[in-house]
């Protein structure tokens, strides 16, 4: 991006603006074996998107910030959201092959996007930026409730 | 889960891009999603115009109404660029979440956290984020099409300034604490949804602007520049201590 485009998209928004006037770390996520080895290529190949589903929901998950162990590659990577726990499954091809058509199809809305986004090189992977359109705004938190 | 079809929408643009080539499923699985967040922000705005209505503050409702005819329509005309693209404007779509009700606090204090978290914080970063894309557009339909989303975009996040400068001196004390207690909440979501949909490693070639592909890094810099040199200033001149509720989104565990 150009600067004088970043600069003019600042004003912009500083223009609708204008009316009057990652987490730090604890802990480490436990080291679960993967309960389904991903091995054979022909599995992955005969793999529909429902048994992609529940080859990836047999793979443990990090939570959502959850910091990863410093023996981790990905550890203190700051556009990791999400991992698969077990190191090795994340390159197996029958993870790779299931992440990249589950990301493709559910273009971001799958329960296993930031573990599959941070398994997939980034050859692998498909999608822009997309943030736009508002979500829902968040629930005030129970313990913040005074 | 149900299905999202805006293939009959899209084909009514009657759309042509050039042929993206290599960048295919790129700018198919990007505008695919951008349909489906397009599409998702009406219902965003529909429940706002009903707690809007609830409050008595019918010409705003009616203001948000129609934003989520727009909303509708952007998504048609995302789901245009990906037909045009080759690509097929169908999704499945969770079902949609009703806007948080905040029960903690009076029903004017809820609504306003929710426009400050939609139109002053998302809308906003919207404007700068698509404007910037729209910038390195050429000339054409893509970008006559982006042209009109970001007119609308700019609209919305203009009426949650103007709302929030209206209703914030009406507030007591209390309902004005309520919002601020909401900041670093909605400050955190919101980097949290900015950086989900803005891949640090995504990377095209030169020609990919003429789809509207944005290099993650970049978008993420204007997203933090948005942020602290638009979004807190001005929450800041509102009377809102919003530099403060920042600062406490980064040391959140």
């Amino acid at each position: 991006m150009k600067l004088e485009t970043r600069r003019a998209a600042l004003r912009m928004a500083a223009k609708v603006a204008l009316v009057a006037t990652t987490a730090s770390c604890s802990g480490a996520p436990p080291r679960v074996e993967p309960s389904v080895q991903p091995t054979a290529t022909e599995a992955a190949a005969k793999d529909t998107p429902e048994t992609c589903t529940a080859y990836l929901d047999t793979l443990a998950m990090t939570d959502l910030g959850q910091p990863l162990p410093e023996s981790d590659p990905l550890h203190g990577r700051n556009n990791v959201y999400g991992a698969f726990v077990d190191v090795a499954a994340r390159s197996a091809p029958r993870t790779q092959d299931c992440c990249s058509g589950e990301l493709d199809s559910d273009r971001g809305q799958s329960k296993h996007r930031w573990a599959c986004c941070s398994a997939l090189p980034a050859e692998r992977q498909t999608i822009a930026c997309s943030p736009w359109g508002p979500p829902v705004p968040p629930e005030m938190p129970a313990h913040l409730i005074a | 889960m149900t299905q999202l079809d805006l293939r009959a929408a899209a084909l009514a643009h009657s759309l042509v891009v050039p042929p993206p080539a290599i960048l295919q499923r790129a700018v198919i699985a990007t505008w695919h999603g951008r349909m489906i967040q397009e599409h998702g922000s009406s219902h965003v705005f529909d429940g706002l115009a009903a707690q809007l209505a609830a409050i008595g503050d019918h010409t705003d409702a009616d203001e948000c109404r129609a934003f989520a005819a727009e909303e509708r329509a952007h998504g048609a005309m995302c789901g245009a660029v990906v037909e045009a693209a080759g690509g097929s404007a169908v999704a499945t779509i969770a079902a949609p979440r009703p806007v948080p009700a905040h029960a903690d606090t009076t029903p004017r204090a809820a609504v306003l956290r929710n426009i400050i978290s939609v139109a002053c914080l998302s809308e906003t970063v919207a404007v700068a984020l698509i404007g910037a894309e729209r910038l390195e557009m050429p000339d054409g339909p893509l970008r006559d099409l982006l042209t009109r989303i970001w007119s609308d975009e700019v609209g919305h996040a203009r009426f949650g300034w103007r709302y929030v400068e209206r209703v914030l001196p009406e507030l007591t004390a209390d309902e004005r604490a309520a919002v601020e207690r909401y900041l670093p909440v909605a400050l955190a979501a919101l980097e949290t949804h900015e950086l989900a949909h803005l891949p640090i490693n995504a990377h095209w070639p030169e020609d990919g602007a003429t789809f509207g592909l944005c290099d993650g890094s970049d978008a993420r810099e204007l997203f933090y520049d948005t942020v602290t040199d638009v979004i807190l200033p001005q929450l800041e001149a509102l009377g809102l201590a919003a530099a403060h509720a920042w600062q406490s989104t980064r040391s959140v565990p």
